[in-house]
């Protein structure tokens, strides 16, 4: 997960001892003010069928016996942390994103459905599959309940918050 | 009119479980198919249930668009429906579910905006018995709909929140927060709904009785959700769920009814379980809880630590801070307090030529957007209370009334509305007495006055009143003797400015810290003193270990035992200010610049040493030996320094080059690529104005034109928000706006860029620098 930070952070080669450091220390602050959470539905390809919008989730999805739909947030206190450090140690701040954005794809990978790994997690936005199916696929899942909420922009809120259509059982 | 907590009053089930999947918005089964609607509440009704609830869980504008379909119809009809099928066996509750939106300053949704969201479905509903607020995880969304509530009909309220197993709201509050903020508010009764299943509930049911003073309602869901064959299904059998809610009748609830999962065949059993029970008659808990929207504190045998910092008073820095509008400097001067151990945070803004009311809204939004601490909302003027009391987010302490029958008619109306606690003074009309037993009978006074107010005792801090003992010998002493008497015969909490003792004397920390310990023996239970002062803190932390409050003396090992094994050596003397730049080591650079600037000149320094020490950096950076946290510590290296510089120029022409203007575009929230921005270009050494994000295009027309901006430079991180940022640009042109404008973000590009007919594409912050110094140069 450090390595996955200081790839955000456009970090290249040997990182110094100061950044390694730095990365670290937030890596543990943002595991501990996180509150992440992880909700999934599944779905026939049948009644997926009305969420297939363009070319690139139809590849995803080739060979598939069903689809569940993941979404996870590490939840607004990461939000909220990454703020508080933008008015004190900007360096810090932007570390602390680095490390969010790692942690919430390894909170991914280790909520996949099934615990089946090693398969890819496709979302709004990748390829042509539009941003604009967020809120639907939001709601699919229902995951207000776990407090993803989403702007007219499809900007998801928490920032750190992911939703991702899972291929199940793929070639069975 | 329906009273809670006398009888045991039984709730219906889930809405939604009756419903199974619909498409579409299920509220609009209102208009649709009102037979089906009207027939579930009837099934309910015929099950025992005392009150059904409206089909109107999300009948509000942001979830209704799109149907073509008003609030009002809806709302009013959902309303007749579940009248007729109650018949008068039975009372109707309007439901009222959260917006779906995240609210200010985390998301997007501004907090009046949410009030009126929720008083449309109020208006439109007060045909019913009553108001069930639920489901609710955010703490500042509850407010907003029991302000809404109250203030648009009515009608009694319950207002249920929906927790995680850890007890939490989604947004950080704990449950004692939720309490003293429900009660503070004046709901009806409250409770938890969701979520959970009642075995889950029952520890959480525990706390709400041990803290809660009104009736508590539980509305599990029909226990944990499993999937079976793609369906989802409840652990519990309605037998068990009613054996549990029989559990919580006998209790200490006093409401029961079911949420997810939950059917008629549930609340059948549930009342016959039930039947025949008396329910826990109420009890005055008698708690002094102030929260923001995390972790309440409750001001007990422990005292608490409130921080002083955040006021003008005395302070050209701070002063310079707030007419700039720098709201930066004030959220760090609240960050630091905290970390220094402050349990509540002072908020005083009042300066002459500034609109207090403006800059306070401004600054307790600003502080709940990154701290969880409830803040002391610090004001002469009952105006300027009601606006910080109405935006705030929690139950907030108020500073202050006084004796005076005309501020004491100005003030408590204030804090029983908003549901506050509040700081007393022993003033009155008459002044300040010499002796603590006429500071007692004024105490007396507010105490009885603000009971008139509907006021509890509890929710008072006497403040006894610290005086300067330069001024009179005997005058600590008096000032002891009336917290004593507070506390200890008139049972009211005290609360103490504890640093006025020492006004006018020489090395005043001496002189405070003995006061603190000696106020805090004779039963100060909060004291508003500077948290970063570590003789203060040392007096506090000891008081604590001494006292036995703190277990095992275990908080004050972690914090002083640790002090020794890890102190950092402070920078070295000898290194220079550039040299701590270069290597980012901001501890000791305010210091040097403070001692550089005793003979060079504040520009001077800046243009020779500050900036090129940052250009070494960037140079690194661009070549890809320095990483991005570098630089930033680098550049937080310099702002320490340019405080120095800014303390020095106070009053004087500002030293800051030109005038840009930053905002993250419509529909982005995302913002840390334009704070570092910001923070680059004021170490350049140029004026900066960050309007924020989420900024309209109209905001940034306007900023741009009134400030005669150089350069405006806008980020947007989405491909839909990017719109935005072309639709700026285009308002800009169209304004006659003659500076340059400059672009960035994660989507942008060099073309797309030009496309939208911006000046400059800034591909990072660096190079966003680099336009700047041509520009403005």
């Amino acid at each position: 997960m450090l390595k996955e930070a200081l790839r955000y952070l456009g970090v290249q080669g040997d990182a110094d001892e100061k950044t390694l450091r730095l990365v670290s220390d937030c890596m543990e602050t943002v595991k501990k003010v996180a509150v992440p959470k992880s909700i999934c539905r599944r779905f026939s390809m049948h009644d997926f069928a009305d969420y297939i919008v363009g070319n690139d989730i139809k590849n995803h999805l080739a060979g598939a016996a069903g689809v569940a739909v993941l979404a996870a947030t590490l939840g607004i206190s990461v939000d909220r942390e990454i703020g508080k450090n933008q008015a004190v140690d900007m360096a810090r701040a932007a570390v602390l994103d680095a490390c969010a954005a790692a942690l919430i794809e390894t909170y991914c990978d280790e909520n996949m459905p099934d615990g089946i790994s090693g398969v890819y997690r496709f979302s709004p936005g990748y390829g042509d599959y539009p941003l604009a199916m967020q809120p639907r696929l939001l709601k699919a899942v229902r995951a207000e309940k776990i407090g993803i909420t989403v702007l007219e922009s499809h900007m998801l809120l928490p920032t750190k918050s992911v939703t991702a259509v899972i291929p199940l059982d793929k070639n069975r | 009119m329906l009273t809670f907590g006398k009888k045991l009053l039984f709730i219906d089930g889930a809405m939604g479980t009756m419903l199974g999947e619909t498409a579409g918005v299920p509220e609009m089964l209102c208009l649709e198919d009102p037979d089906r609607i009207r027939r579930i509440h009837k099934s309910y009704v015929e099950s025992g249930a005392d009150i059904i609830t409206t089909n109107t869980f999300g009948a509000n504008r942001l979830k209704l668009s799109g149907t073509g379909r008003s609030v009002e119809e809806v709302v009013k009809r959902a309303v007749e429906i579940a009248r007729e099928a109650a018949e008068a066996h039975a009372a109707v509750t309007l439901d009222i579910g959260p917006t779906g939106a995240l609210l200010r300053p985390m998301g997007t949704l501004p907090f009046e905006e949410a009030y009126e969201i929720f008083a449309e479905v109020v208006r439109a509903g007060k045909g019913a018995d009553m108001i069930s607020i639920e489901t609710m995880t955010d703490t500042y969304e509850l407010k907003a709909a029991v302000l809404a509530a109250k203030e648009n009909a009515d009608l009694p309220v319950l207002a249920t929140v929906s927790i995680d197993a850890q007890g939490r709201l989604l947004t950080g509050a704990n449950l004692a927060s939720v309490v003293a903020l429900l009660e503070g508010l004046g709901v009806d009764a409250l409770g938890l709904n969701c979520g959970l299943g009642p075995v889950q509930f029952k520890a959480f049911f525990e706390e709400l009785c041990a803290i809660t003073s009104i009736p508590i309602a539980l509305l599990p869901n029909a226990g944990l959700p499993e999937m079976r064959d793609g369906e989802t299904r409840y652990d519990l059998t309605p037998v068990e769920f009613a054996e549990h809610m029989r559990y919580f009748a006998e209790n200490g609830a006093h409401i029961l009814g079911g949420c997810c999962g939950t059917t008629p065949e549930h609340i059948r059993l549930m009342t016959e379980a039930c039947r025949g029970i008396t329910p826990v008659p109420l009890s005055e808990k008698n708690r002094t809880v102030v929260c923001g929207y995390g972790n309440a504190v409750v001001i007990d045998r422990a005292p608490v630590i409130i921080g002083e910092r955040i006021n003008p008073t005395g302070k050209k820095r701070f002063k310079e801070a707030l007419k700039a509008g720098d709201l930066d400097y004030i959220l760090a001067e609240g960050v630091s307090q905290e970390e220094a151990g402050a349990h509540i945070l002072d908020v005083n803004v009042g300066l002459p030529g500034i609109d207090e009311g403006e800059m306070m809204e401004r600054v307790v939004v600003g502080l709940q957007g990154v701290l969880s601490l409830p803040l002391q909302i610090d004001t002469g003027d009952a105006g300027v209370m009601e606006r910080a009391a109405r935006l705030y987010n929690g139950k907030p302490l108020f500073n202050s009334v006084n004796g005076k029958a005309e501020n004491m008619h100005a003030v408590f109306p204030v804090v029983k509305k908003y549901g506050g606690a509040v700081v007393a003074l022993t003033l009155d009309e008459n002044g300040i007495p010499t002796s603590a037993e006429d500071r007692v009978k004024i105490a007396d006074k507010i105490i009885r006055t603000a009971a008139e107010y509907g006021i509890p005792k509890h929710d008072i801090l006497m403040d006894a009143l610290t005086m300067a003992v330069s001024a009179g010998e005997g005058s600590a002493a008096e000032t002891l003797k009336a917290v004593r008497t507070v506390r200890n015969v008139l049972g009211v909490h005290t609360v103490l400015g504890v640093s006025n003792i020492s006004f006018g004397l020489p090395d005043r920390e001496t002189v405070n810290s003995a006061f603190f310990a000696l106020a805090l023996e004779n039963g100060l239970s909060a004291g508003i003193i500077n948290p970063k002062s570590e003789a203060m803190m040392g007096v506090y932390d000891a008081f604590c270990v001494l006292r036995g409050l703190d277990a095992d003396c275990a908080r004050y090992v972690g914090k002083y035992g640790q002090k020794q094994i890890s102190s950092t050596p402070a920078p070295q003397t000898e290194t220079s200010l550039y040299e701590m730049i270069v290597r980012g080591l901001r501890g000791g650079a305010y210091g040097a610049a403070k001692k550089m600037l005793e003979t060079v000149k504040p520009m001077e320094l800046v243009e020779s040493v500050m900036i090129p020490a940052l250009d070494t950096v960037g140079r690194g950076f661009e070549q890809g030996t320095v990483f991005l946290p570098q630089l930033l510590s680098s550049a937080e290296t310099v702002k320490e320094a340019f405080e120095a510089v800014k303390e020095s120029t106070v009053g004087e022409n500002d030293v800051r080059k030109g005038k840009i203007i930053l905002a993250t575009v419509r529909g982005d929230i995302h913002d840390i690529g334009k704070n570092i921005v910001k923070l680059l270009l004021e170490n350049y050494g140029f004026g900066v104005v960050d309007l924020g994000r989420d900024v309209p295009p109209e905001e940034i027309v306007k900023a741009a034109m009134e400030e005669k901006a150089d350069i405006v430079g806008l980020s947007a991180l989405m491909t839909t928000t990017v719109g935005s940022m072309e639709e700026s640009v285009r308002q800009l042109e169209a304004a006659g706006f003659s500076g340059k404008t400059m672009v960035g973000g994660a989507v942008l590009t060099e073309e797309y860029a030009k496309a939208i007919g911006a000046d400059f594409y800034a591909h990072d912050a660096l190079s966003g620098v680099a336009y700047a110094r041509q520009i403005v140069g």
